[in-house]
């Protein structure tokens, strides 16, 4: 509630420098949905040079292994008195070669990629010149996208929490169909999934990046147009 | 019980939306020696009002915002219709501005259930004090641009709410 406080003092202070005038219908959704785009894309990009810089790295270590194999092999076996058999060392040579050139390739792809153009997924919003309509599809998009999160986030919590649940009814199952007890074993059976069960409440009562953004949304539009009060 | 149950787990889910009472959010404020009002109807377009959007017809609501003790009375009109030959929204606006085409009905109904910066009045009505009666109502907008009161769309009485104010101090900025 505090937070709401200051941003609703926030949005009245620029009123009153008159950055949002009276007039002029402030653009918040558009604007919590480019920083959000703009996150995504700097992210997306960022994350592709990671992996991309990951894996071609670990070609490299393959290549350099190949490399060290078919030139100092037979040193390296040399050493523990032994001889490497020609066949042997070709084939590992080559194998992990090509194994590291591959990966080497496919890194120094995702590396050079082009990031994911987040703007194109919604390009209805920002192709949109009349001002007041790309608000409003803004606050749709950020709607949706909240939406979306939620029944994601709650689908994800019910099925990790069911899962100990399933794991001990069969068990149970088992017990009844094999002569034993029933609940021979059930608890050791939910036990390993308390991992489940922890991640299930976590995503229960959690929220998402997604849920955040239209509830900051939704404290702005409180902040403009005033609180809710149900007629009946 | 068991229904009730399911319909409130629908609810918790996410996977229904019960239909609820028109909710009228206002925020009065001032610009200078002008008072303004924003408001927003929640719900200002239930799922009936949609059904006739959708088939051609215009259905609207109007904020009447009017100054006790005096004439002074400010209105603004939304309006929504589902436009068949080309396939999207149109938004009006008092009927004096021109519509805004939307794709997207959730846009059309975020773009059409909010009032920015109506003038109320003079802030110099205010100095002794007074209050502000806010009155949202449903209607229907025929092909001549005429309105019909259509307050069961809403199903619910009309939302209204009244600000009082000491002095003219005490409204915001």
């Amino acid at each position: 509630m505090n937070k709401r406080l200051r941003f609703a003092a926030a949005v009245s202070f620029f009123v009153c420098l008159g950055i949002l005038s009276a007039e002029d219908q402030p653009e918040i959704a558009y604007r919590i949905l480019s920083g959000y785009i703009d996150n995504k894309e700097a992210l997306g990009a960022a994350g592709n040079k990671i992996a991309g810089g990951v894996i071609a790295g670990t070609g490299g270590l393959f290549i350099a292994g190949a490399a060290v194999t078919w030139f100092e092999g037979d040193t390296i076996a040399s050493w523990s008195g032994n001889r490497l058999d020609p066949q042997t060392k070709m084939g590992v040579a080559v194998g992990v070669g090509i194994g590291g050139l591959v990966l080497a390739g496919a890194g120094s792809a995702l590396f050079a990629a082009k990031p994911h153009d987040f703007r194109s997924d919604y390009k209805e919003v920002f192709e949109e010149n009349d001002s007041q309509v790309r608000e409003a599809m803004s606050a749709a998009v950020l709607r949706d996208l909240s939406i979306k999160a939620e029944k994601a986030r709650i689908t994800g919590a019910i099925s990790s929490l069911l899962v100990p649940l399933l794991s001990s009814a069969i068990t149970a199952g088992i017990n009844l169909t094999s002569g034993k007890v029933w609940y021979d074993g059930v608890v050791q059976s939910a036990t390993w999934s308390a991992w489940s069960i922890a991640g299930g409440v976590a995503a229960l009562f959690g929220t998402t990046d997604e849920e955040r953004l239209y509830s900051k949304y939704l404290a702005a539009r409180e902040a403009l147009y005033g609180d809710r009060a149900p007629s009946n | 019980m068991i229904r009730s149950f399911f319909f409130g787990l629908g609810v918790f889910l996410g996977f229904v939306a019960p239909q609820v009472a028109p909710e009228l959010a206002v925020r009065i404020y001032r610009v200078g020696n002008e008072v303004f009002l924003n408001a927003e109807v929640f719900g200002a377009f239930p799922a009936g009002s949609l059904e006739l959007a959708e088939e051609g017809t215009t259905v609207a609501f109007e904020i009447e915002a009017r100054v006790q003790g005096s004439d002074a009375t400010a209105v603004a009109e939304r309006s929504l219709r589902f436009d068949l030959a080309s396939g999207t929204w149109i938004v009006g606006f008092d009927g004096s501005s021109a519509p805004k085409s939307v794709p997207d009905r959730e846009a059309a109904l975020e773009l059409s259930d909010k009032v920015w910066g109506l003038r109320i009045g003079s802030l110099t009505a205010f100095s002794g004090g007074g209050s502000i009666l806010v009155h949202a109502k449903s209607g229907i907008v025929d092909e001549s641009g005429k309105w019909h009161d259509a307050g069961i769309l809403w199903g619910y009485a009309e939302p209204q709410r009244r600000f009082s104010f000491e002095s003219s101090v005490e409204i915001p900025r």
